[in-house]
């Protein structure tokens, strides 16, 4: 089974090396891209891919539309962010528009293909300041765990829409713990943390989603 | 002066002092009630007997018709001859009960010096009556049954002996009809004349206690202590007074105790309404006390003789006192238009009222029934007293509560200024952390990726560079910006997840490179809280030792162990690549660097061979908090 992917980016030169990466693999198909917004959206309209490549920093439409468009139109592609540094703000910033996956521009090929082939397989990838972001949107108080407590059990103080295995993943993930390390505490392979994650960041979509409607609300832009 | 506050408090509970008044009012009409009874003509079927005949003399039997009868209208209430100060008398008056198919009854609505009663020559009924031995005042009616034998044809007599040693002859109307009738009027009477007394009475001592009682926890309420006083003095006097029969021997004793509860009353209600409204007068007060006193004291020494004088003038002349008084709330409560004030102004002159009623019945002023009803203008002000202290009592509970409320208010008002003022600080802190976070990156950019990129730039202008040399700096270069950007967290200063997120990156890229790559944390704990250019420093030691082993060590195997202690942080870096001679090229400029960093944070840095290899050991020694 082919993965199609479509890339939107409009650095000429990080498209070829992308486009170059997914050509190189047979396992993967280069199926469009578009170099701005506008193209962009009429590329996701018309093309349907398994998974979308899309860089925040367009010219003309910010990323963040084209995932949130993506995502509504194909709820089972996945959409990967590709970022600079990978930087806490933007990436959170995508997951809640509904990426699920990310890619620094100056990622190795293996890195590339590795994601998506994760993504494909249910899985996401995370990094610890990442994962310590989520906790604090989530608002759990890492910090205020009692220090005698293991990390590893972390109390879940108040009520969050991660179930406790979840918290208990991305608390880890934050504390710079490997998946495969994970997996080896929870009795659980690295792939079913990387799921988990995914998982984390469904969760962390919907949750922004109904923050959005909430704030609307108090705002009076949505009436009840 | 001690006032205000008593007509303050009225403010409030207003619909109390209405129903105070309503109250009033209301006994008012009941009052007047007796008196229509008494006075009004009755029922028509009713034979009032308004003529008699009466005789002054000590004969046991009756006197012959040719003695000397006087005809007089009834009530007959005169002057008694002065001769001496017992006096018996004979009364007798005719009715005509032929008509009569039911037993007759004959009602006495005021028998005041009791007696003994005949029809036709026998006796049907004895009230006991002045003689040398006792005094007697009856305040209640009496009724009795005409034996129906005794009756006859046409017109029959009724004849009273009695003996009197008040000032005056007194003798009320008789009344002569069958028992159901006469029966209710007696009863209304019993109940107006005797029971309210008794009631009133029996308020008076109890309530008059009670604020006796709450004024000895309260000395400084004077008001109710003289208040209480009066309502005791009161509550005294109907007792003395209503006592029907006294020993000749305790008369004086009686008539005394009478006098000193009485004219006491007077004097403590005058001066509690001065108090009242405002215009306590220490002089009045002591003239109004000395009066009564020396008033007491007078007859006290002079005795029966001083009788007439006592009530004639002396208890008149407390008249003026009290009407002085009575004006005196009067105009305050006016002037005021305070509730509190015009109930108490009406209930007393209520009160002044009735007992100018009783005294112009006692002392023969007017025409009118013998009836005393000043018992009832206690109760009506006494109503008012209460309503006026529950008055004060609610308004001070809403007192309380309202400044419970504002304290509650002003609680709150003053967290929320703390919690302003904490949020201010918080904002500060922030901003410093902020400030200084920015001189901070400036500094890394400027000893970091800045001079990276010049000595690259300088490299590349200088020197033909290889393709691979140049991509190796500049991969530098991006690795600084990212631990830099990384460590840029001024909330948190959790070492683990950018040390997490190097190690990340570093795996990635070992990975990409088919170079095995192994992080041991070792006791890690739930949070690495380090100053933010220890974490920096620390993390760029770390890189510059992996970027090393990349560039020169030609290693396959890394591995980085982290040691997590309490006081220290050590972490160790081991390859199996080629190892290294300290003084070599740029590999040595990177291990200067790497002393430097180390110094700046106070750690101890140690480079050994290993075979084969290399072991870069760091210890960072870490702030207690």
């Amino acid at each position: 089974m082919v993965t199609k992917v479509a890339i939107i980016e409009d650095n000429a030169e990080f498209m070829c090396r992308f486009r170059h990466v997914i050509e190189s693999s047979a396992d993967f198909s280069f199926i469009g891209s578009a170099a701005n917004g506008t193209d962009g959206m009429a590329l996701i309209d018309n093309v349907a891919a398994d998974a979308y490549l899309i860089d925040l920093g367009l010219p003309d439409i910010p990323g963040i539309e084209l995932i949130r468009h993506a995502v509504q139109l194909r709820p089972e592609c996945d959409v990967m962010v590709i970022t600079i540094f990978a930087d806490e703000a933007h990436v959170i910033q995508s997951i809640e528009a509904g990426a699920t996956g990310y890619i620094l521009k100056d990622s190795t090929s293996v890195d590339i293909l590795e994601c998506i082939r994760t993504l494909r397989g249910g899985g996401s990838p995370i990094s610890p300041l990442i994962a310590r972001r989520i906790l604090q949107k989530f608002q759990l108080p890492a910090a205020a765990v009692p220090v005698n407590q293991v990390p590893d059990i972390p109390a879940q103080i108040t009520p969050t829409p991660l179930s406790e295995r979840e918290y208990q993943v991305l608390f880890a993930l934050s504390k710079g713990l490997s998946f495969k390390e994970i997996g080896a505490r929870y009795y659980i392979s690295s792939h079913t943390v990387a799921r988990h994650v995914k998982k984390i960041y469904r969760v962390l979509a919907v949750h922004s989603r109904g923050e959005a409607v909430y704030e609307a609300t108090k705002l009076g832009i949505l009436s009840q | 002066m001690k006032q205000p506050s008593w007509a303050y408090s009225v403010s409030n509970a207003m619909s109390l002092m209405f129903r105070s008044l309503g109250c009033l009012l209301v006994l008012l009409t009941l009052v007047l009630k007796p008196d229509c009874a008494a006075g009004a003509e009755p029922d028509q079927s009713v034979i009032r007997i308004r003529q008699a005949e009466y005789i002054i003399s000590d004969s046991a039997t009756l006197p012959g018709p040719d003695a000397g009868w006087s005809v007089i209208s009834l009530p007959h209430h005169v002057a008694k001859p002065a001769v001496r100060e017992l006096v018996n008398y004979w009364y007798k008056a005719s009715f005509d009960a032929a008509r009569q198919d039911e037993p007759i009854w004959v009602l006495f609505p005021q028998l005041v010096s009791g007696g003994d009663i005949y029809v036709n020559g026998a006796l049907i009924g004895s009230k006991p009556w002045a003689n040398e031995q006792i005094h007697v005042r009856w305040y209640r009616p009496e009724l009795w049954l005409i034996p129906p034998l005794l009756l006859h044809e046409g017109m029959n007599e009724i004849e009273v002996r009695l003996g009197i040693r008040d000032r005056f002859t007194s003798f009320g109307v008789i009344d002569v009809w069958p028992e159901k009738i006469q029966r209710e009027t007696f009863d209304r009477l019993l109940f107006w004349e005797d029971t309210t007394a008794d009631i009133s009475t029996a308020l008076c001592l109890l309530c008059g206690t009670l604020i006796l009682v709450f004024w000895v926890r309260r000395p400084q309420e004077k008001l109710y202590g003289l208040f209480g006083l009066c309502v005791l003095f009161w509550g005294m006097r109907t007792l003395l007074l209503r006592t029907p029969v006294v020993p000749v021997d305790y008369f004086l004793m009686w008539r005394l105790a009478y006098y000193f509860t009485t004219a006491g009353f007077i004097v403590l209600i005058s001066i509690f309404m001065l108090q009242f409204s405002g215009r306590n007068n220490v002089l009045y007060n002591r003239i109004l006390i000395g009066y009564w006193l020396s008033g007491c004291a007078v007859f006290m020494l002079l005795g029966m003789p001083m009788r007439h004088f006592m009530e004639e003038y002396l208890l008149s002349g407390f008249l003026f006192f009290n009407l002085y008084a009575v004006a005196t709330i009067l105009i305050y409560a006016a002037r005021l238009h305070d509730r509190a004030a015009i109930s108490m102004g009406l209930a007393i002159t209520v009160a002044l009222g009735l007992s100018v009623h009783d005294l112009a019945v006692q002392e023969a002023w007017v025409n009118m029934p013998e009836v005393y009803l000043m018992h009832l203008g206690m109760p009506a002000f006494m109503l008012v007293m209460i309503g006026i202290l529950l008055d004060r009592f609610l308004d001070t509970l809403e007192q309380i509560e309202s400044v419970n409320e504002k304290l509650e208010i002003r609680v709150a008002a003053r967290e929320g200024e703390l919690k302003q003022s904490y949020e201010q600080l918080r904002k500060l802190e922030r901003a410093h952390a902020a400030t200084d976070e920015r001189h901070r990156i400036l500094q890394d950019m400027h000893d970091g990726v800045g001079s990276q990129l010049l000595s690259t730039l300088m490299l590349a202008q200088h020197t033909e560079l290889p393709q691979s040399t140049l991509v190796g700096l500049l991969q530098e270069c991006l690795d600084d910006m990212r631990l830099v950007i990384d460590s840029m967290t001024p909330d948190d200063r959790d070492l683990l997840p950018v040390l997490g997120n190097f190690r990340f990156r570093m795996e990635s890229r070992f990975r990409s490179l088919n170079l095995q790559f192994d992080w041991c944390n070792h006791d890690m704990p739930q949070a690495l809280e380090v100053e933010p250019d220890v974490g920096l420093n620390a993390l760029r030691i770390l890189q510059e030792a992996l970027a090393n082993i990349l560039k020169h060590a030609q290693a396959t195997h890394v591995v980085v162990d982290i040691f997590y202690q309490p006081q220290m942080l050590r972490i160790r870096i081991a390859d199996n690549g080629c190892g290294f001679t300290p003084s070599s090229g740029s590999k040595g400029r990177g291990v200067s660097n790497m002393r430097n960093r180390a110094k700046k944070i106070r750690a101890n840095i140690h480079i050994s061979a290993l075979d084969p290899g290399t072991e870069v050991a760091l210890e960072i020694p870490l702030a207690v908090t």
